[in-house]
C-alpha cells in the first residue's frame, strides 16, 4: 500500500442528530498503515484491513464531531474487537461455509453498528430442501459456539444465497 | 428482483381491497419474509414479557437481538444469530426497492425464522425463562 494512502468513506450520521451524509477522503499516514499492517504474527487479510481502516476513519471522524464522551460510547464496539479475534472467527465461518455448503461458498466481513458480519454467499439448491435449512443451522450453531464470551453480541453470521 | 411503489401499491389493493389484479411474485416473496421476521420477533418478545410478568412489555428489535446475541444460554445466542440475519433480510424487503435477492432466499429465510422460532415458540419460552442475563428494562 502506497504511503499516505487515501480512503474515500462515507459517514452517516442520521443517528446522530448531525443532519448529513458525506463521502470523505481520509488520509492515512505510512505510520498508521505499518501500525495496522505490521506487528502482527499473521499477515492481515484486505477484508480485516479494511475493517480496522473504517475503524480508525470512524473514530478520528467522530472525535472532531461529538464530546470525548460520546465518542467513547461509539468507538468502545470497535475498539472491543481485536483483530486477531475477526481473522480467527473468520478462518472458523470458511472452514464452517465450505464444510455444509461446498467450496464455492465465499465469506466476506463488513462492520455494521460495532458489529462485525460475516456474510456467506452460496449456491442454493432451488427448490431448497430441509437439508439446506439444517446445514444453515449447524454453521450457526458452531459460530455461536467459537465466539469467546468476552465477544458475545460483537459478531453476526449472515448466510446468502446466491 | 428490485420492485416499484406501483408494485406495492397493487399489492395492497389485492390484499386489502380485494381487487382482481396482478401481482408480481416479488411482492408476495418479500411480504412473506418481512412478516415471518415479525412473527419471529413477537414470538421471543411475548417470551420476555412473561418472564417480567409485563404483558406489555416493550423492546426495540436491536434490544431484543443484543439481548439475545449476550445470553448466557447458547440456544439464545443461537436465536440471536438467527435473528440478527433475518432482521437483515427484512430491512431489504422494506427498505430497499433496488435489493435484488434472489427469490429462493426470502424462502430460506423466512423457513429458518418459522422452523427455529416461531414453530418453536414452547422451546424459546422455555430457553428465556431459564435465561439468568437480566432482561433490559421495558421501553424502546
Amino acid at each position: 500500500m502506497p504511503k499516505d494512502s487515501v480512503v474515500e468513506m462515507q459517514f452517516f450520521t442520521s443517528e446522530w442528530s448531525v443532519p448529513t451524509s458525506e463521502v470523505l477522503p481520509v488520509v492515512f499516514t505510512d505510520g498508521e498503515i505499518d501500525r495496522l499492517v505490521g506487528e502482527r504474527e499473521r499477515p492481515i487479510t484486505l477484508g480485516n484491513l479494511q475493517l480496522e481502516l473504517s475503524a480508525l476513519a470512524m473514530a478520528r471522524r467522530w472525535s472532531e464531531m461529538f464530546t470525548p464522551r460520546s465518542v467513547a460510547a461509539v468507538s468502545a464496539p470497535v475498539d472491543t474487537v481485536p483483530s486477531d479475534v475477526v481473522c480467527q472467527l473468520e478462518s472458523e465461518v470458511k472452514k464452517l461455509a465450505a464444510q455444509h455448503l461446498g467450496t464455492s461458498a465465499a465469506v466476506a466481513n463488513s462492520l455494521e453498528d460495532g458489529v462485525v458480519v460475516f456474510s456467506v454467499e452460496y449456491d442454493a439448491p432451488e427448490p431448497f430442501t430441509d437439508a439446506l435449512l439444517e446445514s444453515l443451522a449447524s454453521i450457526r450453531a458452531a459460530f455461536v459456539t467459537s465466539i469467546p464470551e468476552a465477544h458475545w453480541g460483537k459478531f453476526a453470521l449472515h448466510t446468502r444465497a446466491r | 428482483m428490485p420492485c416499484t411503489i406501483e408494485q406495492l401499491d397493487a399489492f395492497v389493493d389485492v390484499m386489502l381491497f380485494g381487487v382482481d389484479k396482478p401481482i408480481v411474485e416479488e411482492m408476495k416473496m418479500r411480504q412473506g419474509a418481512a412478516r415471518m421476521y415479525y412473527a419471529a420477533f413477537h414470538t421471543v418478545r411475548s417470551a420476555m414479557a412473561k418472564k417480567v410478568g409485563q404483558p406489555g412489555y416493550k423492546i426495540s428489535h436491536d434490544k431484543l437481538i443484543d439481548w439475545l446475541m449476550k445470553a448466557n444460554s447458547r440456544q439464545l445466542r443461537e436465536l440471536g444469530a438467527l435473528m440478527h440475519d433475518g432482521r437483515s433480510v427484512r430491512h431489504q424487503c422494506d427498505y430497499d426497492l433496488s435489493a435484488s435477492l434472489p427469490a429462493h432466499q426470502f424462502k430460506v429465510t423466512a423457513s429458518e425464522l418459522r422452523t427455529y422460532v416461531v414453530k418453536k415458540a414452547t422451546t424459546v419460552d422455555q430457553w428465556v425463562q431459564g435465561e439468568t442475563k437480566p432482561l433490559p428494562p421495558s421501553g424502546l
